[in-house]
């Protein structure tokens, strides 16, 4: 059946879930003509004021065509290497949960070694075999390279972000493409018999009517709870959590490439660290700690007692009954949520908005689309509940009622199987479609010291001496490596400048552009571009992610490198010759290198390519073939 | 895969077990009387945008445009012509963004894996299982006893007894979940013929020819084919198949056809007690798709990541149930894809095929392409995406709209890549050697066909 196509989306809510969506959705759904509209007002909840985020953060803006580097100024980011627990398991022991799988599985998953060893007598941090951990607790931080040969390439990392930054970045690049802004707050929704909303009334009366609503309103949930009327199924018996406090530190002249995790009697705290401030929350129970008292333990747990902008928000565990009906789809906290704990809800902003992007109506199908989005997106929050649901099992000794209920509620039931399945040699469920994947849950089993008391017997079919020893070498081997990577705190300085072009290529004279950068503020006149060349292997990498050069000369009209010999080159040729690409000047040439033997690409194509490169013909679509973007895995 | 991590030599494995290269599967007169497509196991086209290519099709093939899905994936072009050569696989490039499967001697091929657990240590006994003995506690299997008396203690044990399972059902009565609903086939014919004289080429595919109550197969080896009549006797008698099946072939006979009877469907719970059930006692699915090897392989590789210690923790069976069991509804549900996406009408067979209700999520599938084209596939599954857009492109399944993110895409620009796909498919699969002269040179067995 062929339905009218959807000709305009409106978003309700702006900050970052609003501006996330916007950007998700106007990126995909470019050059459709479909008008999107985002409905913001000084009124949208901010919920959480920083997101720590997982991996997949990196890849959702390689997707979308964000650079890291003036997304990490405009949201005062930092990076992250996994999360740091203390106390959380027994008062005075820490965990790590590294954003990168342990060692190497070589047939058999790597932890069985380890454990067997442990077994034996010889008990080895699982950690000490996590570049990402060992390099965090160093405050050690590089970007994954390219190289397979290279253990680099083993890491994994996702950011640090301030939300009201990240949200106007995002605004910025949404609003490039097209989308709209409306200032108003929801005062009616108009649904119509069949149950779809055909507009919305504004409380000055105003009409915002559109095909698709993407309901971004907080935990509210004007459209797909309130007006849609679904309902919410309430987490709050496994994540008794539904309260946090937070306020902003001084920022630390040594910020640690991880989050920080402290139990507390009555709930938990965490630091966030960005470039301008540290972000302290706490995190808490109504029934237990009234917020006043949580910001007073804050403040108490703040060096110097110096803090600013706080708030407090509320919240529930849970998940939306259907988080598409109609035609309105539910992003953020209406569509329901966590509390902050390796989770945040950018995260979940970010999956939401692909997979609608992917899973768009164009003429027909609304129904089942919908049905399969609510079937991934129920599953998503699913296997994200149980893992959170594990951390709270950690068995830490706190007696307060915060900690017990928690402890002593019995866990869904695909987490006592996994536990289970854990518990007797050490087998990770297996199961590709999870946010955290077997390798994050067998940190966090660990992590919590639920060794398991037998290891996969196809290890004892082996000669252990040898993989003993090359356990003893990675460890060493991971040693040497963190050792040599560059400090964390460096990076928020030495990183952006080189980035401008400031560092290498430009050599160190103090051009127009450098001044700024010690106030923290960087300024940036349009011919200072980042770098060229060699830093390529610096730019952010789960994926690969070819350089998009700028070479600069300040007298020299700026030149952009688009290596065509890469995977992405031609996608970021045109987004070059589109004006897409950032801090494009006006006036730059583009200068490409041809492809040699690998990634070739149909002659036609390349020469399409070419073409579009000559004219520079600002409105030619993007064509491209490429990958089919998945994540490269290290 | 499996072959991979045993540590076998593939084209020594191919040699000794005159073995072929499989493309994929051509269905004859599947979709109606006439027609036919291969299934591959090639990518179509390259995603353009980030957006997989079958919408770029449907756009296309809606603006007018005659080029065949099939025509974007390089193995069936080759293929058509018999042609096929071993690629680095690199899913960016539509010269190569295909793997390939084997045809081999089943029979050769388990004296070879005999051969090498021998040597590995496995001891073997010749002997029937007259008894099992239970645990009179926990129910589980403790021994085995033979017709000459000698008894077989174990811990686990594995049932490989085939459709009988003698221990999973004879012993533990595990129960059967019948399919034969969505599936009616019940009875198979299998013959080996061999190559005609003259014959010059060897197909890289198997052949399923669909007939009036079921279909018949032809497996290309090096030395002969392999040939079977699969079908429903409730439509069909025993007699008439054995005749159509005796008619269909093209060479001679090696031997007297044998008669299969089967009920397809799976084991209630493929692992049971300290019993797992491994290929036809697990279940039995129609050759049609070749799951059959896969999900023994499968099964095995499962078992091996699961294996339990003497305190066979209940979580790891039901870990590896869920699994298997999964991965024998993925595969159920892609052959009866084949039998219930028909326009046949012409027996009754047919008939029954074409409007029974099948799976609810099958039909989710089938409903959501056909709508929108997007194909709900599961990233661990057995069948990937290319492969259910294969099948259902091939049985007429036809989306009625495509993703629109498509018409974010300049269209004469789309046009220009897509006809360049074609043209360096069409010229690098004209380039490639024959499947003749690929076996010649990467694995001789006894060939007996020359090229021509």
């Amino acid at each position: 059946m062929t339905e009218a196509a959807v000709k305009s989306i409106a978003i309700i809510g702006g900050q970052a879930t609003g501006w996330t969506a916007a950007a998700a959705l106007a990126q995909a759904l470019q050059g459709q003509r479909i008008q999107i509209t985002v409905l913001e007002s000084a009124s949208d909840p901010l919920d959480e004021p920083a997101a720590s985020t997982l991996p997949q953060t990196i890849q959702f803006h390689w997707e979308l065509g964000i650079k890291e580097p003036a997304l990490m100024r405009a949201a005062h980011g930092t990076f992250k290497l996994g999360t740091e627990y203390r106390g959380w398991h027994g008062t005075d022991r820490d965990y790590f949960q590294p954003l990168a799988q342990h060692g190497a599985n070589a047939g058999i998953a790597f932890h069985h070694a380890v454990n067997k060893l442990r077994m034996a007598g010889e008990a080895v941090p699982l950690n000490d075999f996590s570049l990402c951990a060992v390099a965090a607790r160093a405050g050690k931080f590089s970007h994954p390279t390219d190289d397979p040969g290279s253990i680099l390439a083993s890491l994994r990392y996702g950011l640090h972000l301030d939300s009201t930054g990240y949200a106007g970045h995002l605004r910025q690049f949404a609003t490039a493409f097209g989308v709209a802004v409306r200032t108003g707050e929801v005062r009616a929704v108009q649904v119509d018999d069949g149950g779809l909303i055909g507009s919305v009334t504004l409380t000055d009366g105003e009409q915002l009517a559109a095909d698709f609503f993407v309901d971004c309103s907080g935990a509210e949930a004007r459209l797909l709870g309130q007006a849609l009327d679904v309902g919410l199924e309430d987490w709050s018996h496994w994540l008794p959590a539904d309260r946090a406090v937070s306020l902003a530190g001084p920022p630390a002249s040594d910020p640690a490439p991880c989050t920080i995790v402290m139990a507390q009697d009555a709930g938990w705290s965490r630091q966030v660290p960005l470039q301008d401030r540290v972000v302290h929350e706490f995190v808490f129970s109504e029934h237990g700690l009234a917020p006043d008292q949580a910001t007073d333990l804050l403040l108490r747990m703040l060096p110097g007692g110096e803090a600013s902008a706080v708030a407090s928000r509320s919240f529930a565990s849970g998940r939306r009954n259907a988080f598409w009906q109609g035609n309105c789809v539910a992003l953020g906290r209406a569509a329901g949520g966590f509390e902050p704990l390796e989770i945040c809800l950018l995260q979940l902003v970010q999956s939401g908005a692909q997979r609608l992007a992917s899973l768009f109506p164009g003429r027909g199908g609304s129904p089942l689309l919908a049905r399969e989005y609510n079937r991934l997106t129920a599953q998503e929050y699913e296997n994200i509940r149980d893992f959170l649901v594990l951390q709270y099992r950690a068995r830490n000794g706190r007696q307060t009622a915060f900690w017990q209920a928690a402890r002593e509620a019995s866990p869904p039931d695909s987490l006592a199987h996994k536990l289970a399945l854990f518990e007797s040699q050490g087998q990770a469920s297996f199961n590709m479609q999870e946010t955290f994947e077997p390798e994050a849950w067998v940190s966090a089993y660990i992590g919590q010291e639920r060794w398991p008391d037998g290891y996969d017997l196809f290890l004892d079919k082996q000669d252990f001496e040898p993989i003993r020893q090359w356990l003893m070498q990675m460890r060493q081997f991971i040693r040497q490596a963190a050792d040599a990577m560059p400090a964390h705190r460096a990076l928020p300085r030495t990183v952006l400048p080189r980035r401008l072009g400031a560092t290498r290529s430009v050599g160190a004279s103090a051009g127009p552009g450098r001044s700024a950068q010690a106030g923290g503020q960087v300024s940036e006149p349009g011919h200072l571009l980042p770098v060229i060349g060699d830093d390529a292997a610096h730019l952010p990498g789960i994926q690969r992610i070819p350089p998009l050069v700028f070479a600069t000369r300040t007298k020299e009209p700026p030149r952009i490198l688009v290596p065509l010999d890469e995977p992405a080159g031609p996608f970021l040729a045109l987004q070059a010759a589109e004006g897409r690409a950032s801090n494009r000047p006006p006036e730059a040439r583009i200068v490409t290198r041809l492809p040699e033997k690998r990634h070739q690409f149909p002659e036609e194509f390349q020469r399409f390519v070419e073409q579009v490169l000559v004219t520079q013909n600002q409105h030619r679509r993007v064509v491209l073939p490429g990958p089919a973007g998945h994540v490269h895995r290290p | 895969m499996f072959n991979e991590r045993l540590g076998v030599d593939e084209a020594e494995f191919l040699a000794s077990t005159n073995g072929s290269i499989k493309i994929g599967i051509k269905f004859e007169n599947w979709r109606q009387l006439g027609d036919s497509y291969i299934h591959t196991f090639g990518r179509y086209g390259l995603p353009i945008n980030r957006v997989p290519f079958h919408h770029y099709w449907v756009k296309m093939r809606q603006l007018g445009d005659p080029t065949r899905f099939e025509d974007y994936t390089i193995t069936h072009v080759a293929g058509e012509m018999d042609r096929f050569e071993i690629r680095p696989y690199d899913e960016n490039s539509v010269r190569t963004n295909y793997l390939y499967a084997l045809h081999f001697d089943a029979g050769l091929y388990a004296q070879y894996l005999r051969k090498g657990a021998e040597q590995r240590g496995v001891q073997r006994t010749e002997g029937n299982v007259v008894d099992v003995k239970l645990n009179g506690e926990t129910g589980y299997i403790e021994s085995v006893r033979l017709e000459d008396g000698e008894t077989i203690a174990g811990d686990l044990f594995i049932d490989c007894s085939g459709f009988r399972a003698l221990l999973s059902e004879g012993a533990l009565q595990t129960g059967y979940e019948d399919w034969s609903h969505w599936l009616p086939c019940n009875r198979a014919w299998a013959v080996s013929t061999t190559y005609r004289d003259g014959t010059t080429a060897i197909p890289p595919y198997t052949r399923a020819r669909a007939l009036q109550a079921g279909w018949q197969w032809r497996i290309p080896l090096q030395n002969r084919t392999g040939d079977g009549h699969v079908f429903c006797n409730e439509y069909l008698d025993e007699e008439q198949a054995r005749e159509t099946l005796l008619e269909n072939v093209e060479g001679e006979t090696l031997f007297e056809p044998r008669l299969l009877k089967f009920r397809t469907g799976r084991r209630n719970k493929i692992w049971n007690k300290n019993c797992v059930a491994i290929g036809l006692a697990a279940g039995f699915l129609e050759p049609l798709e070749s799951t059959s090897l896969f999900l023994t392989q499968l099964g095995i590789m499962r078992l091996i990541r699961c294996f339990p210690d003497l305190r066979f923790n209940p979580a790891q069976r039901d870990e590896y149930n869920f699994q298997i069991h999964e991965k024998f509804e993925e595969a159920r549900d892609f052959l009866v894809l084949h039998y219930n996406a028909t326009v046949r009408d012409d027996t009754p067979f047919w008939n029954y095929c074409r409007t029974m209700e099948v799976p609810e999520e099958l039909k989710f599938r089938m409903d959501l392409f056909r709508a929108r084209g997007h194909v709900a596939c599961k990233p661990s599954e057995l069948f990937i995406e290319s492969s259910w857009l294969a099948v259902m492109v091939g049985q007429g399944l036809i989306p009625e709209n495509y993703d629109p993110r498509v018409d974010g895409a300049d269209e004469s620009a789309v046009r220009e890549l897509m006809s360049s796909m074609h043209a360096e498919i069409q010229q690098s699969a004209t380039s490639m050697a024959t499947h003749v002269e690929t076996l010649a040179t990467y694995c001789r067995g006894d060939l007996l066909v020359s090229a021509a």
